[in-house]
């Protein structure tokens, strides 16, 4: 992409008016008339800039568009918090919404007298063709028998289960990502 | 870097013609103009290496090597680099390619190369995942990686998939990819249950699951159902866990509405005084059954 800014300021004639002749004052218009053209070109092009360019100074949302070749220093992905209460019933399903970060941490106040049951649904995963990969990270409060599934066509590598139940306070771990939009999501555990 | 575009606009002479000044001197009207036009030379130039090579957020980036530092990622993705089915032998990865790259197998022996990796002294990852879309046989693959390897774990030599499976691979540098490390990372297969959930679930596994829940019915409403009427019915209960079979009479109704603890359908036509099973299975083959009427006088309790 090129700027069009000379296109209109090429138009404006540096040598009027000329020197010892009458001349036409619509020679004053047109120059005038090329230099508006080319503020409002200027402008669109910076506008364009403002608009699309990325930001230093906030938070940019590039929709996907490719970033290549690129060596990344002192990144880090946005970790996602939460504290879910102690369920009443039994079970309980739980939301897990890619866009709002890739790290999702979940605090879980498990019930002392019951087992609970948690269900984690994973929303808003990016488009197919792209590897999408989320960590989840649960906190059990107490050692109270809790058991975990991850909903949809979801394969845990070395767990040949629908569901895992842990008895721990130590974090429980795992790595799920996906390459169609989430149709299969594939998993690892670390605990 | 700054603009200089006031280097040359900052010297047009606005005071120029003076009140009462001789048309003659047109001179002073040509170098304004000129200054104007040179003006927007100059800021032409700055906008188009801007437009040129500034990062954007409407379209791809080429960063040519360059650093992007001290920035947070929130829901970002890599390029799938899917090479659909590769034939026995030396397989090329282009790291340039993705991040992850997908290869679909048959049984035979499969050597993997990296190529392009980044330079030296940076920190590159791939995901790669080999697909074995052979379903219900066997498969056996001879897995290796070129160049300098260091396998973390045992290193993978043969491996022996049933169905449509997948075996995954951690491969990464730090030198350029003159040495590499492979962490194999396991397998899935069709063969294994899905993972469904809801809120029961098997137990077992490398885990040490525990049993999951099987779905119970506490209460039908209406109670029976009418005959000729397109009655809904509603099924509380707990662990409703998808995918759900309901079966009324035998026959498989289409649920229309679903959650953990209940489940809606309209019910389909049915022998008057007849009465029939209804069952709810969900994907851990448990079934809940309670006997439900047909009432030919209306429906309802």
């Amino acid at each position: 992409m090129a700027s069009t800014i000379t296109f209109y300021s090429n138009q404006i004639d540096i040598n009027y008016p000329v020197v010892g002749q009458d001349n036409d004052t619509q020679g004053f218009r047109d120059n005038f008339s090329a230099i508006q053209s080319a503020f409002i070109v200027a402008s669109a092009e910076i506008s364009n800039l403002q608009d699309n360019g990325v930001k230093l100074t906030e938070t940019n949302n590039f929709n996907y568009n490719v970033l290549k070749n690129a060596v990344l220093q002192n990144t880090s992905e946005l970790v996602k918090s939460r504290t879910l209460d102690t369920i009443s019933t039994t079970y309980a399903y739980v939301s897990i919404d890619y866009s709002e970060g890739t790290y999702h941490k979940c605090n879980l106040n498990l019930s002392v007298s019951n087992t609970s049951f948690y269900t984690f649904s994973i929303v808003n995963w990016p488009a197919s063709g792209n590897y999408s990969r989320l960590f989840l990270e649960l906190a059990p409060s107490n050692t109270s028998t809790t058991t975990v599934a991850v909903l949809g066509n979801t394969k845990i590598i070395g767990y040949n289960t629908a569901s895992v139940t842990y008895n721990q306070t130590s974090s429980i771990f795992y790595e799920l990502w996906t390459v169609d939009n989430g149709d299969t999501i594939y998993g690892t555990i670390s605990k | 870097m700054s603009s200089t575009v006031t280097s040359i606009s900052s010297t047009i002479d606005t005071n120029f013609p003076a009140f009462g000044q001789a048309e003659s001197l047109a001179g002073g009207f040509q170098s304004n103009f000129k200054k104007i036009s040179d003006s927007f030379d100059l800021l032409s130039r700055e906008v188009n290496t801007y437009l040129n090579q500034t990062f954007r957020k409407d379209d791809s980036n080429d960063f040519g090597g360059n650093v992007l530092k001290n920035t947070v990622f929130q829901s970002h993705a890599y390029r799938v680099n899917d090479l659909g089915q590769v034939v026995n032998g030396t397989v090329t990865l282009n790291y340039r390619e993705g991040a992850y790259h997908k290869c679909t197998v048959n049984s035979g022996y499969y050597t993997f190369n990296f190529v392009n990796w980044n330079q030296r002294n940076t920190y590159s990852k791939v995901r790669l995942q080999v697909y074995n879309q052979s379903t219900g046989t066997t498969s056996s693959f001879f897995i290796g990686f070129s160049g300098k390897v260091r396998y973390f774990g045992t290193p993978t030599t043969q491996i022996n998939l049933t169905g449509e499976s997948s075996v995954f691979y951690d491969v990464w540098t730090t030198d350029g990819g003159a040495s590499i490390n492979v962490k194999p990372i396991g397998s899935v297969s069709s063969e294994d249950p899905i993972y469904y959930s809801g809120g029961g679930g098997g137990g077992g596994g490398g885990g040490g699951g525990g049993g999951g829940s099987e779905p119970t019915i506490t209460s039908v409403f209406p109670e029976a159902i009418g005959a000729f009427l397109p009655n809904f019915v509603t099924i509380n209960g707990t662990n409703f866990i998808k995918p759900i079979v309901v079966k009324l009479g035998g026959i498989d109704v289409t649920t229309s509405t679903a959650s953990p603890t209940q489940l809606g359908f309209f019910s389909p036509a049915w022998t008057p005084g007849f009465p029939a099973s209804l069952s709810v299975t969900t994907p851990n083959g448990t079934t809940a059954t309670v006997v439900y009427f047909y009432d030919d006088v209306g429906g309802g309790v």
